[in-house]
């Protein structure tokens, strides 16, 4: 490697890393260097080294909402694959697909959360809400239903606008994945007498594999991470049921005690998660070229 | 080339959406530090209070040659605003304060005893609950402004045709309820929030103080929770929620949703502040006319409520602390602060004896229950002081999800009172200086 | 036989699933031209009785929609551009040069992805105070990027992968230094994947909460996913008016994904192998 090129390496990337250290670097060693103090809003912040991960580790409350963070993340990506699957398979026999669909499948994802967020708390609401009145119409149940009030239905409540989401996201990603696949080999397969689902599962999906761990950990990224969902329609409640980490931390430090060291410390439990995720990206994700 | 066409086209749009969007006011960047005072207001539902407050913030920045920008913020978010605020000590030279955070933050503000000296000559002297809620040992740490009050509100058609009067205590007031549910019409007798918002909260609180139950003691310090009046207020509402005379969804209730059913016509009597009238009477008048209010009911301990009140307030050494004393000292004067109550219409009480509200509101009769109300009103962590961990347990919700714990993970009255309690002793410790 | 009898079960299927995408819509404009009355009641018709504009005109006239769609405008295609511009470079060293440096770079690129917003607000917010940025559209802009570049980036370095090496070796051939051989040859042949990234980062920064939130105060510096949560506040029934705001802030993402379909769909191929160059863009 010519000393040239390792130059013209360096060089290009410089801009970013500069960027990426003062704006992302920084600020989160200063996270960190706020998790080991008692800082609150209005008072003096001490070092108390790892006091603040103690009472985490020995609250109630981090195993339940780290609990919450990994269900909700991994359901939400399961079932959101499954169905963007399905929908890229039936979209694949669209012929001249018409790239306007695909604009308007899209569309769940591209708005913003907060967006997603209101229109599914309006639909979620019990009195008046129009799923409630949509399932006593249709005889599903006979009495409004409080979808966001009681803590285990609020916990399936919150995963629908979420799949809602990521449904299209799937679809898109596997429709172009599935459009890659070699035809030849399908072709040949066909010839062979095998059917559409052993076609499925032998050729197309084991091609479609990157896409789908890429796109997956993308997703259970951004779900672990969800803020405004789970916010804006329960803040967390009932009683705590819905909390995400990032959601939990925010409000320890924004709300209740507003205390920022604590709130810190239970941001970084997101940490491993969010590595483990970058990194199974970064992994399988097709960076260099032969 | 039709595609192209249509796509040339959509651009356009884009393009011109974004040219109209730019007709939005255009924001003055803070250039001149010194001659810039920024307020951060709590934006109310009564719109014609927010009006008046930048009406008269205006016509202060006119007269003293300072601009004034006044920032509207919601009240969900004014917490953590002010978190910020107080926090890195700038962004703002002065805020609206919901009255607990002046107690918690007490350290950080100013001083007002002498400003307050001043505005007591003008509008009389405050009510117990404003000094309560403002006043650290002799210092006032903020200028009560306003508080809105809890009151009963109550359809009063449904009540003359099941021939039943507003209840005195809350055991009649069970009765009333009871009667008034009509399942088949799709009518609920008591539609309490009793989710995350702040309606809950303040419900708690009085129903606990009525029956002679308490988060804390009088020295603020010892936990009082798990007592058995407090089993048996939380038994009150229990029997109310199990018998469905309470809508199943009011766990999940926004601060909106009570207003919303009661106008819907779904619930028949309510806990709230008068903004229901308000905004009845500012879209279905006939509504209007068949609502009423009283003030909390009495239970063996006695009639309490819960006051949410809002001050003034600033950062101890403020860069602008002249200039903002003196836009404090300006809505305060008399015909200044007359005119927010009454634009206010009856959605937020005077903090001051000297005024009369009843006739700034047209004398409507409706609304004394609101004022009577600032009678028996009383702070967080009564009948202890205000304190950092009572503020806390409100902020936290601890009553609301100890109610919560009850129905939805089936926890018994005992343990989830009990659990209540040792999360608030958890809290105390934290805060122990 | 059997597979044309599947068809409609397909179709039906497909149906269903675009219904469940579209309805939430739907149900938002319904409800944006729905009176108060309607609202309130339990009864909640599926087509409003007597259609209103109160709604909107209410949001254009007493609520800052519009400046707040300004500021989603400007902050989204600023930070875009300028994540697009760190980024590319960078893209393009990962996919061209193989030195332990690019490997290290996107790693750590990939790694920074994972501080989301959520992680990184606190701190963020002291710093913003400090530099005297709080509350400005200035801080989003600069702010945005630390999420969109690492995806920008890993996108780019997929589209550059695809540019053939022989139309680079040509430029080069002329006496085209790096940065030309990228301005002239690279970046022509990846236009579509420029594109997309660029469509992406938008989207991403147009839909961005946590830090539109944490870093801002006033109604004026308010992004439109912030503004519109502010208006479901309190003791406030606005739903009429929420779910028209909803409605017009999906607008122009709606024109943004029809005006660059084309690109789109060919670009958001994520770590799909391509073959040999046969889908290369002339």
């Amino acid at each position: 490697m010519s000393i040239r090129v390792r130059r013209n390496a360096f060089l290009l990337t410089v801009p970013a890393v500069v960027y990426m250290l003062l704006i992302v670097a920084y600020p989160f060693v200063l996270l960190v260097a706020y998790s080991l103090t008692n800082r609150r809003v209005g008072a003096p912040s001490e070092f108390i080294g790892l006091g603040n991960f103690a009472e985490v580790l020995s609250s109630s409350m981090i195993w339940s909402v780290f609990g919450n963070t990994i269900r909700y993340a991994t359901m939400s990506c399961v079932v959101s694959l499954l169905i963007g699957l399905v929908a890229a398979l039936l979209l694949s026999r669209l012929k001249g697909t018409g790239n306007t669909l695909q604009s308007i499948i899209v569309l769940p994802w591209a708005i913003p959360a907060s967006v997603t967020a209101l229109v599914w708390l309006w639909m979620f609401y019990d009195l008046g809400g129009v799923i409630n009145w949509l399932f006593e119409r249709l005889q599903l149940i006979d009495k409004p239903v409080s979808w966001l009030g009681l803590s285990s239905r609020a916990r399936l409540a919150v995963l629908v606008p979420n799949i809602w989401k990521l449904s299209p996201f799937f679809a898109i990603c596997l429709l172009s994945s599935l459009r890659e696949v070699d035809n030849a080999a399908l072709r040949a397969a066909t010839l062979d007498g095998a059917g559409p689902i052993r076609r499925f599962f032998h050729i197309s999906l084991p091609a479609m594999r990157r896409t789908i761990v890429v796109s997956f950990a993308l997703a259970f990224l951004w779900s672990a991470t969800e803020f405004p969902l789970i916010y804006i329609l329960t803040r967390g409640g009932p009683a705590d049921a819905t909390h995400l980490l990032g959601t939990y931390s925010y409000e320890l430090a924004m709300r209740g005690g507003f205390e920022i060291g604590l709130g810190a410390a239970y941001a970084l439990f997101l940490v491993p998660i969010a590595l483990g995720m970058a990194l199974l990206v970064w992994k399988v994700g097709q960076w260099h070229r032969g | 080339m039709i595609a192209t066409c249509v796509s040339r086209t959509l651009l356009i749009g884009l393009v011109l959406m974004c040219v109209i969007s730019c007709g939005g006011d255009d924001q003055s960047h803070a250039g001149d530090q010194e001659r810039t005072l920024t307020v951060l207001y709590l934006e109310i539902w009564a719109d014609s209070l927010n009006h008046e407050f930048h009406a008269v913030c205006d016509q202060w920045a006119k007269s003293s040659g300072t601009k004034v920008i006044v920032e509207d913020i919601p009240l969900k978010d004014l917490s953590s605003k002010l978190a910020a605020y107080v926090d890195a000590g700038e962004g703002a030279d002065l805020a609206v304060f919901p009255a607990h955070l002046t107690i918690l933050y007490s350290r950080k503000l100013a001083d007002f005893s002498s400003l307050m000296g001043q505005v007591t000559e003008e509008l009389g002297p405050s009510y117990e609950i404003a000094a309560m809620m403002n006043r650290v040992g002799d210092k006032w740490v903020g200028v009560p402004l306003f508080a809105w009050s809890h009151i009963w509100v109550y359809r009063d058609d449904l009540m003359r045709l099941e021939a039943l009067r507003v209840p005195d205590t809350w055991d009649e007031a069970a009765t009333v309820v009871r009667k008034l549910t009509d399942h088949k019409k799709g009518v609920w007798g008591l539609g309490i929030g009793l989710g995350e918002d702040d309606d809950a909260a303040m419900f708690f609180q009085s129903l606990l103080w009525a029956h002679g139950a308490s988060v804390f003691a009088e020295d603020g310090q010892t936990v009082v929770l798990d007592s058995r009046e407090t089993r048996d207020a939380v038994n009150w509402l229990l029997s109310l929620y199990r018998d469905g005379i309470i809508p199943e969804g009011a766990l999940g209730w926004d601060g909106a949703s009570n207003n919303r059913n009661f106008l819907g016509g779904t619930i028949a009597v309510t806990a709230n502040s008068p903004t229901i009238y308000y905004a009845a009477k500012h879209s279905d008048t006939a509504l209007a006319a068949n609502i009423r209010h009283s003030v909390y009911p009495s239970g063996p301990a006695g009639r309490y409520s819960y006051a949410t009140g809002f001050s003034l307030s600033l950062l101890k050494d403020s860069p602008n602390a002249d200039r903002s004393l003196d836009l404090i000292r300006y809505i305060m004067r008399r015909d200044n602060y007359q005119r927010l109550i009454a634009a206010g219409e009856g959605s937020v009480n005077p903090m001051y004896k000297g005024v009369d509200a009843l006739a700034l509101w047209q004398h409507d009769e409706k609304l004394l229950p609101a004022l009577q109300s600032l009678e028996i009103e009383r702070p967080v962590g009564w009948p202890g002081p205000v304190t950092a961990a009572a503020a806390e347990v409100f902020e936290q919700r601890i009553l609301t999800d100890m109610f919560a714990r009850i129905i939805d993970d089936n926890l018994s009255t005992d343990d989830a009172v009990t659990e209540a309690a040792s999360k608030v002793r958890a809290i105390v410790a934290k805060h122990r200086p | 036989m059997a597979q044309r009898m599947r068809r409609p079960a397909y179709a039906a299927v497909l149906a269903l699933l675009l219904a469940f995408a579209v309805i939430p819509f739907w149900w938002m404009g319904v409800t944006s031209v729905k009176p108060d009355k309607e609202l309130y009641s339990i009864e909640n018709p599926l087509f409003p009785a007597n259609p209103t504009f109160e709604h909107y005109i209410y949001l254009f006239e007493s609520t800052d929609l519009l400046i707040w769609l300004r500021n989603s405008l400007i902050v989204s295609a600023v930070a875009a551009l300028l994540a697009v511009s760190l980024a590319l470079p960078a893209g393009y060293a990962i996919s061209r040069y193989r030195t332990t440096h690019t490997k290290l770079f996107g790693l750590s690129l990939m790694l920074g992805y994972g501080f989301m917003p959520i992680l990184l607000v606190l701190p963020m917010f002291a710093l913003a105070v400090k530099t005297g940025l709080y509350n400005s559209l200035s801080v989003l802009c600069l702010v945005y990027p630390s999420f969109l570049i690492p995806v920008a980036a890993w996108l780019m370095a997929g589209y550059f992968a695809e540019v053939p090496v022989s139309v680079e070796h040509a430029a080069q051939l002329d006496g085209c230094g790096v940065v030309r051989t990228i301005l002239y040859s690279a970046i022509p042949c990846a236009r579509n994947g420029l594109v997309a990234t660029f469509v992406f980062c938008f989207l991403l920064s147009w839909g961005e909460y946590v830090y539109a939130l944490g870093l801002t105060s006033s109604s004026r510096m308010r992004t439109l996913p912030v503004g519109l949560a502010t208006l479901e506040s309190g003791d406030v029934y606005a739903w009429g008016s929420i779910m028209g705001a909803a409605l017009l802030s999906t607008v122009p993402v709606l024109l943004l994904l029809i005006i660059a379909r084309r690109r789109l769909a060919h670009g958001l191929s994520i770590g799909v192998i391509k073959r040999d160059g046969s889908n290369r863009q002339t």
